[in-house]
């Protein structure tokens, strides 16, 4: 029988013919919907692309229509394309790489409005977590109130309860731990009692006194220094023994000081709660500055943290296999891994953009501009080089004078190192409401000037917002009956803030972020901040200061007892235990001398007689 | 209607012979369009050999029926083997030279499922091929024989039907 059968041939070149066919036919759509599936998936948001061409034999791929959802704002595009013509290299779709030699975009468009909304039900994994995690650090960050209400009233200072503060709990397990620590320890002094032992090599070394071997005898002094040497051996364990105890101790001590500090610090937090709950706000230019422009700041860096935490999941540095949830299909996708490998392709690179465009039209964004990309990849790792960006307006139509950013993504490393500047100026930002001021900020000519530093586990980042000649609108209305508000009352307070901030006319506003990359720490520092701070410490300082120090007096009188308790604990410990362990070393260490001087006196016998050796003593 | 004709007479001709051994091979290599997921360039390779080989293309393409539903129930099964050889520490060096060989990551290979499916496929190659081989020569010594004789095998056998079962089965 034959293996092969040949006349099947020319039906599988047939069939080959049709699957080509079939491909060619549908790949265009299929590429669409991969880029749009994939693009979604990514951005966490809609992303649309009207069609898709791929041109083999040019080894180009055209895409029209392309546009990205704002994921914070649905119904607005991030970007809108016109055309991208890629031209791609042929051999890395071979190993089922895209390698982008160059790229040309026509009808560069960014911010612009969507027909339909861009949001999608349920975003994917990635996108779904950068998103929840800026959500939980925006929730998370304390912007405290300028609510003076508790000024000219009665302080109900009961409501400051003794169950709700921190140092009480801190206090009681401080006393606990230490009644521990000096139960045990006195258990282990009285088994380690050295009296005995000091006083047996005390008499021992009083019995021996003025003897010599001449005095004693060969058998004596033999017996003398048999004597002498057990008793040097009690002596030498009960040392060790209470060597030991005291480490014990003063191991012991340390904790408690550690208890102790913890105690401080749950006390201060107990005056600032205290301070919360009778609503006494600070009065410093950071924490009048955050109440003012806190939520603002808030909704600046969100963005921010959403962006990097996406370029975090999908740019990974080092060359681990990374998992990626597998294709849609009828079957189970499953998982697919790639396994990326220096000084090969990386499964996406972007080698090099140039773009130098015109948008016309009377918007804001119509101008010259002129931007480079390299480097846009996968696998930084595998690349071997940092995303470097730079894009700038070289003329302006209308709306920002100038606009420049340029960037460098580096993942190649182990260390992440990301650095972007970007200065715009000339735009107009939408109206912030000024709830503490009763007031509406209009700032229609900003200078904007955003850098950002990350370096391994470190986030630095400065929003600087400078703007000449900005308008305040007052919103809270009735200004005449802010003149009659009882000290403290909400109007009072928005009657205060509008004088001083009313005569502000140019905003020097700073928002820094700093810290880890999912959770950093946001400061905010203003000129209008300062001018309210000082307005209310010249109005209300005295008043409020007087309050602090009530509310901290009240804790005082709650805990007082507790932390005095405390550390009288800790001193006990510390004077009593250790004092009574450094004693009993003295005494040890006297009868040890004493041995050690007669058992040299009867060492001294004459030449050719042998005596048991004589131990060499450690030094403690 | 021209693609039926087309795999009509493509069945016709690939189909001279149809011994056990044919047609136990067929079934065995149908297996793997079943088991794995089907866009993936081994099954090109898979469907290449079915009509290159001397096998029953009757029992491939029967084999490839038969064996879609024990694909999908088998899925979660694959992507567990598939998975733990993915992610096993010795075999990465193995995983990254593939990854990064021309044509190879077409086969998509580096997913689970795929990479299980194949695995298993290759694994139960050979018993497959003997127990089909086995249970066609028991239906033709006992089965075929019986039936054959029934008045509803004889009205089958002059219809266009009986001829893709012999062609299937008998040979």
């Amino acid at each position: 029988m034959k293996l092969f059968r040949w006349k099947a041939i020319v039906p599988l070149v047939l069939v080959l013919a049709l699957l080509v066919i079939g491909w060619t036919l549908f790949v265009d759509r299929l590429l669409r919907k991969g880029i749009e599936a994939g693009g979604t998936a990514a951005v966490g948001a809609k992303v649309e692309l009207e069609s898709a061409r791929i041109h083999l034999f040019r080894g180009n791929v055209t895409l029209r229509g392309l546009q990205v959802t704002n994921p914070h704002a649905p119904m607005t595009n991030i970007v809108q394309l016109d055309e991208i013509v890629a031209d791609i290299a042929f051999l890395p779709l071979l190993e089922k790489k895209v390698v982008v030699d160059t790229v040309a975009i026509r009808g560069l468009r960014f911010d612009t409005p969507r027909k339909t909304s861009g949001a999608i039900p349920q975003p994917a994994a990635p996108a779904s977590r950068a998103s929840k995690s800026a959500l939980e650090w925006a929730q998370s960050v304390n912007i405290p109130g300028l609510d003076l209400s508790v000024l000219g009233k009665v302080i109900e200072l009961a409501s400051v309860r003794p169950d709700s503060l921190q140092s009480l709990g801190e206090a009681r397990a401080l006393v606990a731990r230490a009644d521990s620590i000096r139960t045990g320890l006195e258990r282990d002094l009285r088994a380690a009692d050295p009296g005995p032992v000091a006083d047996s090599a005390r008499a021992l070394a009083d019995r021996l006194r003025g003897g010599t071997p001449r005095s004693l005898g060969l058998q004596g002094t033999r017996d003398a220094i048999s004597s002498v040497q057990r008793v040097l051996g009690q002596v030498r364990t009960t040392r060790d023994r209470v060597t030991s105890l005291k480490q014990r101790v003063d191991t012991a001590v340390v904790e408690l000081r550690g208890g102790a500090a913890a105690l401080d610090r749950a006390r201060q937090a107990d005056y600032a709660y205290a301070q919360r709950l009778v609503r006494i706000p600070s009065l410093s230019t950071p924490d009048v500055s955050m109440a003012l422009f806190g939520r603002m700041a808030v909704a600046k860096v969100q963005p921010v943290l959403y962006w990097l935490d996406l370029a975090e999941q999908y740019i990974p540095p080092g060359l681990r296999p990374k998992p990626n949830p597998g294709p849609k299909r009828a079957r189970m996708a499953g998982i697919t891994v790639t396994f990326p490998k220096q000084r090969t392709w990386p499964t996406f690179l972007l080698r090099h953009a140039d773009a130098s465009l015109t948008l016309g039209g009377e918007g804001a964004t119509a101008g010259d501009y002129g931007a480079w990309i390299e480097g846009v990849t996968t696998e930084p790792a595998v690349y071997g080089g940092p995303l470097r960006f730079a894009a700038q307006r070289t003329a302006a139509a209308k709306g920002p004078r100038q606009l420049r950013a340029a960037g460098v993504i580096d993942r190649s490393k182990r260390e992440p190192h990301d650095s972007l500047d970007a200065l715009v100026s000339g735009v107009a930002f939408p109206a912030a409401d000024i709830a503490a001021a009763g007031a509406r900020l209009e700032f229609p000519d900003n200078t904007v000037q955003f850098a950002l530093d990350r370096r391994g586990d470190g986030l630095a980042g400065l929003l600087h917002i400078t703007a000449p000649g900005v308008r305040w609108v007052r919103t809270a209305g009735d200004t005449a009956g802010a003149a009659a508000a009882s000290l403290g009352s909400r109007q009072w307070v928005e009657a205060l803030v509008w004088r001083a901030v009313s005569s502000v006319r140019d905003l020097d506003l700073q928002i820094r972020f700093s810290g880890r990359p999912g959770a950093p720490r946001l400061e905010v520092t203003s000129n209008v901040g300062s001018a309210v701070s000082s307005a209310l410490t010249r109005e209300v300082g005295a008043e409020v200061t007087r309050v602090q120090a009530r509310a901290r007096a009240r804790v005082d009188s709650i805990v007082g007892q507790q932390v005095a308790a405390a550390r009288a604990r800790l001193t006990a410990l510390e004077s009593d235990v250790q004092g009574r362990l450094a004693l009993q070393q003295q005494q040890l260490q006297d009868a040890q001398a004493e041995l050690e001087r007669r058992l040299q006196d009867l060492g001294q016998v004459a030449p050719g007689v042998r005596l048991p050796s004589v131990p060499r003593i450690r030094p403690n | 209607m021209f693609f039926l004709k087309l795999l009509q007479s493509l069945v016709k001709t690939l189909n001279s012979e149809g011994t056990p051994r044919q047609i136990a091979a067929g079934l065995a290599l149908g297996a793997a369009l079943g088991l794995t997921p089907i866009a993936n360039l081994h099954n090109l390779v898979v469907f290449a050999l079915a009509c290159l080989l001397n096998v029953s293309f009757g029992a491939f393409l029967l084999g490839w029926s038969l064996f879609v539903p024990l694909g999908f129930i088998l899925d979660p099964l694959f992507h567990r083997i598939g998975l733990a050889l993915l992610d096993a520490p010795a075999l990465t060096g193995f995983w990254t030279a593939l990854y990064n060989t021309p044509v190879v990551p077409l086969t998509n290979f580096n997913n689970s499922v795929v990479l299980g499916s194949f695995v298993g496929w290759v694994a139960l190659w050979l018993p497959m091929f003997f127990l089909f081989k086995w249970l066609v020569v028991k239906y033709r010594e006992k089965v075929y024989e019986r039936i054959k004789k029934t008045k509803f095998f004889q009205v089958l056998a002059a219809s266009k039907l009986y001829s893709y079962y012999r062609m299937l089965f008998i040979g």
